[in-house]
């Protein structure tokens, strides 16, 4: 009792968190990646060194193959490997990994390859916890020798007799003064916390002039805007390492992940279908630097090839539409209740407002689960999504809901009018 | 060899490595209720240092005891089975153990051992891991070899008074720590609740043995179950929320008042032990199989209230509690008669001439 009672004293003294993390070291790796015409989710498997990778490449309606490739920075692929797509649903494929640092992993389907960053980290073991287990597991082990050895004649049995008393003060001091000592430094380069980095700007060119009904390479260029340099910190946030939207002179979106091809340099392949303005709107979160939405424009040629359908994969129903008061945005995609999260939401809304002075990116998260956010195999969303958004000035705007079912995106699209604030407030 | 020097003979090693896995035992409802309603891990929380503490104190304790018997040999008196059981040879030689704290001591080195695969267990999957991970289950079995060679050294004293106690008392501390190992049969839960079954059938198990080994075994040995069940009730929730609030941790939003571990300890338990207590000392040949298919229908059948009464749950279809309750009775129909081996077995662990019997 009274070991218990000092024991718990030391405990209660030293007082600070134990916060030793010695966890796992990275996590999954889950990013969208729109090759060539195809949406695609592209999942790298949380990895030690050197060892296998496991990848998983999520379909959304266009199958095919692809080869993919693992590459270090700066060196030579170690492993390469086919895997064939499905339109939809999930195909994975090993590849290996030798070393520790920045990798990346490459998606080739013959035209375009895509280039997802990874880390392969290293996992960090405290001296004191290698002492405490070490401690421990060597005291198993001299006991183990001592036991037979006791019931034998003579002075070897205090060999480990000693080894065990030694190891076990080794652990337990170990185990004690493991609270006050101060974790290792996360193997993290950057600082999670806001640094100030400067925004990126962004240049948005095409391989000629985009003409209507033809498929145009569109190539976006991240820079920093102070250096200049390439933009290579961007985060995987909901899902993207960019989120893109291009917006068609009739209000059809097209919300793609454009691929990473090399620092800075991220392309989409697209074919308008319409001639005139294109909106663009690109998200994308720098390490330490905050979330932006760059915007460009894009002039396509020729004559309007279709004219734009609104997307009716569903109904909407709204609350009053005043400017400035919150309301509810329902989407009913209909059917049973087997919508499954897209970018890590069960639900994205685009609100696009008058003269584009307005443009939001709204989500609708999946509930809080124990053991992480399900991923997209999980088909168990309702088929209503509501979101809550508060119009900030009358005037007309259009909105496009997202979900996904059958591993496929479905959209509705929709215009509303809100009124003007009848300055109740 | 005079009476009253044998008698406390072997007292202080025995109750030494009781004390250890006391404090196992402490550690692990401790822990158990940590995960539950603090969560955030790391390898020396003050629960994990019980555990290790435990089996390091049990270890030494038997590895006393077999130096002690050896030294005694050397000086020439004959092996006495009333300490520790019945001799062992080791590696064949002549020189030889007691089996209780060979047993008790083995446990101990393995759990210690089974450190390292936790540690790289963890490594790969994370702290705050599942509770039945492979390596864990290896702790806990190792840390039960250690009860059961405790249960074994106590047993073989069983000409004393304190061998008795001790060996009832360890039965019930076996039986409280062994619910964990429970936990290993949740992922065959189907129609039929696996975990409670599983329950019965461990619990039958040292009921019968208890009863087999001395009068009133059974009884006495669910009482001091009971009284573990009360003690831990009350101290892993306050342990947990005392020591989360000296190191600044902050409680689950959920934390509830439950106590996990001490729930699954069936609270009917004393009722059924005197239920079939007349059934377990019968000698006829079939008593003792209906005694366990008694018992083990019983508390299969009444984990699931109970567990919905301490949670506040709903009642699960009547269907599904009669299924589990005939399961439990069938694996009782035959944990009963083992059990009661088990206890002849531990009355003969100190006799001289086991061979009479």
């Amino acid at each position: 009792m009274r070991l218990l009672l000092a024991v718990v004293l030391l405990f209660v003294a030293t007082g600070s968190p134990a916060l030793a993390d010695s966890g796992p070291v990275g996590a999954d790796v889950v990013v969208a990646q729109t090759l060539g015409e195809r949406e695609l989710t592209v999942v790298v498997r949380r990895v030690d060194a050197p060892g296998p990778v496991q990848v998983e490449v999520v379909g959304h309606g266009v199958g095919g193959g692809l080869r993919l490739r693992v590459l270090p920075a700066g060196g030579r692929a170690t492993s390469e490997t086919a895997l064939d797509v499905p339109a939809v649903g999930v195909a994975d494929t090993r590849l290996s990994v030798d070393r520790f640092g920045a990798w990346e992993l490459e998606l080739d389907d013959g035209v375009d390859a895509a280039r997802v960053p990874f880390q392969v980290l290293q996992r960090v073991t405290p001296a004191w916890e290698r002492a405490a287990y070490g401690g421990f597991v060597a005291a198993g082990a001299f006991l183990l020798v001592a036991l037979p050895l006791a019931a034998r004649r003579g002075w070897v049995v205090w060999v480990p007799v000693g080894g065990i008393v030694v190891s076990l003060t080794v652990a337990v001091t170990a185990a004690l003064l493991s609270p006050t000592i101060p974790a290792p430094s996360t193997v993290s380069r950057v600082s999670n916390s806001d640094t100030g980095r400067p925004p990126a700007n962004l240049v948005v060119t095409t391989d000629g002039a985009p003409v209507a009904g033809r498929p145009t390479a569109v190539e976006l260029r991240f820079g920093d805007s102070g250096t200049g340099r390439p933009v290579d910190d961007l985060l995987v946030h909901h899902g993207a390492l960019v989120h893109l939207e291009i917006i068609s002179p009739g209000g059809v979106l097209a919300h793609v992940h454009p691929v990473r091809v090399a620092q800075g340099d991220y392309r989409v392949r697209f074919t308008p279908r319409e001639a005139g303005r294109y909106a663009l709107g690109a998200e994308i979160a720098r390490a330490g630097g905050g979330s932006q939405l760059v915007r460009a424009e894009l002039a396509v040629g020729g004559t309007t090839v279709d004219s734009p359908e609104p997307s009716a994969e569903g109904r909407v129903e709204t609350g009053a539409l005043v400017a400035n008061r919150p309301v509810q945005l329902t989407a009913d995609f209909g059917g049973a209740d087997d919508l499954q999260p897209w970018l890590g939401m069960r639900g994205h809304l685009f609100i696009v407002g008058p003269g584009e002075r307005v443009w939001a990116h709204l989500h609708a998260l999946t509930p809080a689960a124990a053991g992480g956010q399900p991923d997209e195999t999980v088909a168990a969303y309702p088929a209503r999504v509501p979101f809550t958004f508060t119009f900030p000035e009358p005037g007309r705007y259009r909105l496009w809901f997202q979900a996904e079912r059958d591993y496929r995106i479905r959209t509705i699209s929709t215009v509303v009018d809100i009124a003007a604030d009848g300055g109740a407030r | 060899m005079a009476i009253t020097a044998s008698r406390a003979r072997g007292l202080p090693a025995a109750v030494v490595l009781l004390t250890g896995t006391v404090f196992s035992l402490i550690g692990l409802t401790w822990d158990v209720q940590w995960h539950s309603d603090v969560g955030p891990d790391t390898f020396f929380t003050l629960p994990h240092l019980f555990l290790y503490a435990g089996s390091a104190i049990s270890g030494l304790a038997a590895l006393t005891a077999v130096l002690a018997t050896t030294a005694a040999h050397r000086a020439g008196a004959v092996p006495d089975p009333s300490l520790g059981g019945p001799p062992i040879r080791v590696f064949g030689r002549a020189f030889t153990a007691p089996l209780g704290y060979l047993v008790a001591g083995c446990g101990a080195a393995s759990f210690l051992l089974y450190g390292l695969w936790d540690q790289w267990w963890h490594g790969l999957y994370g702290f705050d891991a599942v509770i039945d991970s492979p390596p864990h289950i290896g702790l806990l079995l190792s840390i039960s070899a250690t009860l059961v060679g405790t249960v074994v050294v106590f047993g073989a004293a069983d000409e004393h008074r304190w061998g008795r106690i001790g060996a009832l008392v360890s039965l019930a501390v076996l039986g409280a720590f062994d619910t964990v190992i429970v936990f290993a049969f949740k992922s065959l839960n189907g129609q039929v609740n696996a975990m409670h079954v599983a329950m019965a059938a461990l619990m039958v198990l040292v009921l019968a043995c208890a009863t087999a080994f001395t009068r009133y075994g059974g009884v006495l040995m669910a009482l001091g179950l009971a009284v573990i069940q009360a003690v831990t009730w009350w101290f892993s929730p306050w342990a947990s929320r005392v020591y989360a609030e000296a190191v600044g941790l902050p409680m689950r939003d959920y934390a509830g008042q439950e106590p996990q571990l001490p729930a699954l300890i069936p609270m009917s338990l004393v009722v059924v032990a005197l239920l079939v207590h007349p059934l377990l000392t019968s000698r006829s040949r079939w008593a003792a199989p209906l005694a366990g298919a008694i018992a083990g229908g019983l508390l299969a059948g009444l984990q699931r209230p109970q567990s919905s009464w301490v949670f506040d749950g709903p009642l699960p279809p009547l269907q599904r509690v009669l299924l589990t309750a005939l399961v439990g009775a069938v694996v009782g129909l035959v944990a009963a008669p083992a059990g009661r081996r088990f206890g002849r077995m531990l009355r003969l662990a100190g006799d001289r001439t086991p061979e009479r019997n």
